[in-house]
């Protein structure tokens, strides 16, 4: 029987985790939440790759004074997170075209799913976010991504983070509101998961709600 | 409790509790768990609140009352209930998957397999399954690689998620059914409920992935679509579907050095299956009256099975073809002429090879016995201390007559041999065959 070797032409899912790394996310754990749920969403990735032809490759971007990528391309496999760390102001809007110019110049000519992208942030924009999001939604792979916003504790402005959802998956997402530490998990992983599910399948319809949270787990964790 | 059971909760049907030891899967309808009862293990499945509705717990109840099929589904035993009165599930035969690999992860390339036996086994015991779903009047709805597992070292198979599985009376098109790929065109285009005619697309979907890898819709129209989304798999598989070989509309095809898995396999297929697939996925593609049934493909899969044979240059698995005898090909792994056909025995028109390995099922030589296909009816034996000679021996209980070259009739039972010889004509109980010898083609 033949090698299947590269013939296979399978297209990879792009998963892009846009994380707000200013000064404010140091209180409360929200940063420290923030690394271990993205550590505990990547076996669960790793899953659905596991199901899918093609493979998922995650990048990651953070956004403080200045943006900046702190993972590239990386496939979920390989991918392992480094704990975060913050400073500075909030400039969402370079983040965003930090990821504008990446899709511009990268992906040309790439095959893929609908890309997924999921922005993580706990307070209020200190640039110009509104020029950076057209960027990114101006360009191909922006146009087409399934976004989905997390707001981290209630300082959170959610226009910015509806914006940043815009129309995408039929405009029906609306940004899901963590309040406490598992609520954060918990939407990381739904996120990560339910969201890389449906860019593979999008026939099967619907992004499935998050999950409820347990209430007993809320128990000894910090609240915001 | 919630829609996540944690470790060492107990859930109960009307007979017996339960005991939840880990989490084994998730999805989008709720989560899989390990449990025991009793000293035994089970799977549970446990519906997230949103998923455990009426209709699914009436649904789960009619098919525990069905019961399984056959052995190779794993069906809902009995339904179960925790402390909470938004959630219930179900409990299950726990899979094997030591010994049985999900085919999505075959299909990622975890597993290969050497010799195509076990592989058309499985297929043949994938369409009977099916088979015995549509004939108590049930239709699956969501035939995919995700719910199909298979041991390549048997070639035995299990159907599993089949709270999917429905009466096949569906009207309504309300509810999306199907994993993309699978479906039927007009399942996509939102026209038909799922039904046992839409089930049939999605088999011979699966039937020709496992044996061309390629997606039989996936040609150079999918290679060019940049992101793929809805729209762009509505029109794919849905409005504008087109074999990647289609006889005619050549616009699909593989992609060369790109997306053309399927062609190395496509080319030593023998015609006759062929030309089934084509009928699949031309035909078969838009009228949903005219698709290939379970008993036809498992007729054909076993006659390509028969039709295995070896490149005696280098010993690569290829198959006979009675169209292409006189137009050697070339082995597509040594890349030398095929010119040494093994011996052969004809029933009425079938071809059966007789390698030095050769098993042979009742259901191979005999059409009566479609089913027929698990237990050895006769095999090739080669004379212990005399290699040059073969014969075949009879593994049945049916009493097999033939004429010696020196015109003695003599009857072979169970564990006898006939030995080989050009011409030989063998009575097998019902049905009667022709043996030709090996020959070297100029």
């Amino acid at each position: 029987m033949m090698d299947r070797e590269s013939r296979m032409g399978n297209r990879d899912l792009h998963l892009f985790f846009l994380i707000d790394a200013s000064d404010s996310m140091s209180y409360g754990g929200k940063i420290e939440t923030l690394n271990n749920a993205i550590r505990e969403s990547i076996p669960h990735i790793r899953e659905i790759a596991r199901d899918a032809e093609g493979s998922i490759k995650v990048h990651a971007l953070t956004f403080s004074t200045g943006a900046r990528w702190v993972q590239k391309n990386v496939d979920i496999r390989d991918f392992t997170w480094e704990n975060m760390t913050t400073k500075g102001v909030t400039d969402m809007g370079r983040g965003f075209e930090l990821l504008a110019e990446k899709l511009e110049n990268d992906f040309q000519g790439e095959r893929g799913y609908q890309p997924v992208m999921i922005l993580l942030s706990d307070g209020l924009p200190t640039d110009d976010y509104e020029a950076g999001l057209k960027k990114l939604k101006n360009t191909k792979w922006g146009a087409k991504a399934i976004r989905i916003s997390i707001a981290i504790g209630s300082e959170t402005d959610l226009d910015v983070l509806q914006a940043f959802i815009g129309d995408s998956f039929r405009g029906e997402l609306k940004p899901l509101k963590a309040k406490n530490a598992s609520e954060l998990k918990n939407y990381i992983r739904w996120a990560s998961t339910a969201a890389s599910t449906a860019s593979i399948n999008p026939l099967k319809g619907m992004l499935p709600p998050p999950p409820a949270v347990t209430p007993e787990s809320d128990v000894d964790e910090i609240d915001w | 409790m919630s829609d996540s059971l944690s470790k060492g909760t107990w859930v109960a049907s009307n007979e017996r509790r339960y005991k939840v030891l880990e989490e084994i899967g998730s999805g989008g309808q709720g989560n899989v768990y390990l449990v025991e009862s009793e000293g035994m293990k089970y799977a549970l499945k446990w519906y997230n609140k949103t998923s455990s509705t009426v209709e699914q717990y009436r649904g789960i109840e009619l098919l525990v009352d069905k019961g399984a099929p056959s052995e190779k589904f794993i069906w809902p035993l009995v339904i179960v209930e925790g402390e909470s009165k938004d959630n219930f599930g179900y409990v299950m035969p726990l899979i094997d998957t030591k010994r049985y690999t999900k085919l999505t992860h075959y299909f990622g390339g975890e597993i290969k397999v050497k010799r195509y036996e076990y592989l058309i086994d499985a297929c043949i015991k994938i369409a009977h399954g099916y088979n015995e779903l549509h004939l108590s009047g049930l239709c699956y709805r969501d035939i995919s690689f995700g719910n199909l597992f298979v041991d390549f070292s048997t070639g035995d198979i299990l159907i599993c998620d089949n709270d999917n599985v429905t009466i096949d009376n569906l009207i309504g098109t309300d509810q999306i059914w199907g994993t993309q790929g699978f479906m039927a065109p007009e399942v996509v285009r939102g026209e038909k409920a799922p039904s046992t005619q839409t089930d049939l697309f999605s088999l011979s979907v699966v039937l020709f992935r496992m044996l061309h890898l390629q997606h039989p819709l996936q040609g150079k129209r999918e290679y060019e679509i940049e992101i793929v989304d809805y729209d762009a798999l509505v029109d794919l598989y849905g409005k504008n579907p087109v074999f990647i070989y289609d006889p005619i509309d050549e616009t699909n095809r593989p992609v060369k050095g790109k997306k053309d898995i399927a062609d190395g396999y496509w080319q030593i297929m023998p015609s006759f299956i062929k030309e089934r697939f084509t009928e699949a996925f031309t035909v078969g593609l838009n009228d949903p009256n005219h698709r290939v049934r379970e008993s036809i493909w498992i007729r054909d899969l076993l006659m390509l099975k028969a039709s295995l044979m070896y490149c005696y240059q280098c010993g690569a698995q290829l198959f006979y073809d009675r169209h292409r005898l006189n137009r050697q090909d070339n082995c597509p792994h040594c890349n030398t002429k095929v010119s040494v056909l093994p011996p052969r025995l004809r029933i009425n028109d079938r071809i059966v090879m007789l390698n030095h390995d050769t098993v042979l099922s009742a259901a191979e030589v005999d059409d009566t016995r479609l089913m027929d296909y698990e237990a050895p009816y006769m095999k090739v034996e080669i004379h212990p201390r005399h290699p040059e000679i073969w014969g075949i021996k009879n593994l049945s209980d049916d009493v097999w007559r033939y004429t010696t070259k020196d015109g003695t009739e003599k009857e072979v039972v169970k564990d006898g041999v006939i030995p080989m010889r050009e011409g030989q004509e063998i009575v097998f109980g019902r049905f009667e065959g022709q043996i030709r010898m090996g020959v070297k083609l100029k």
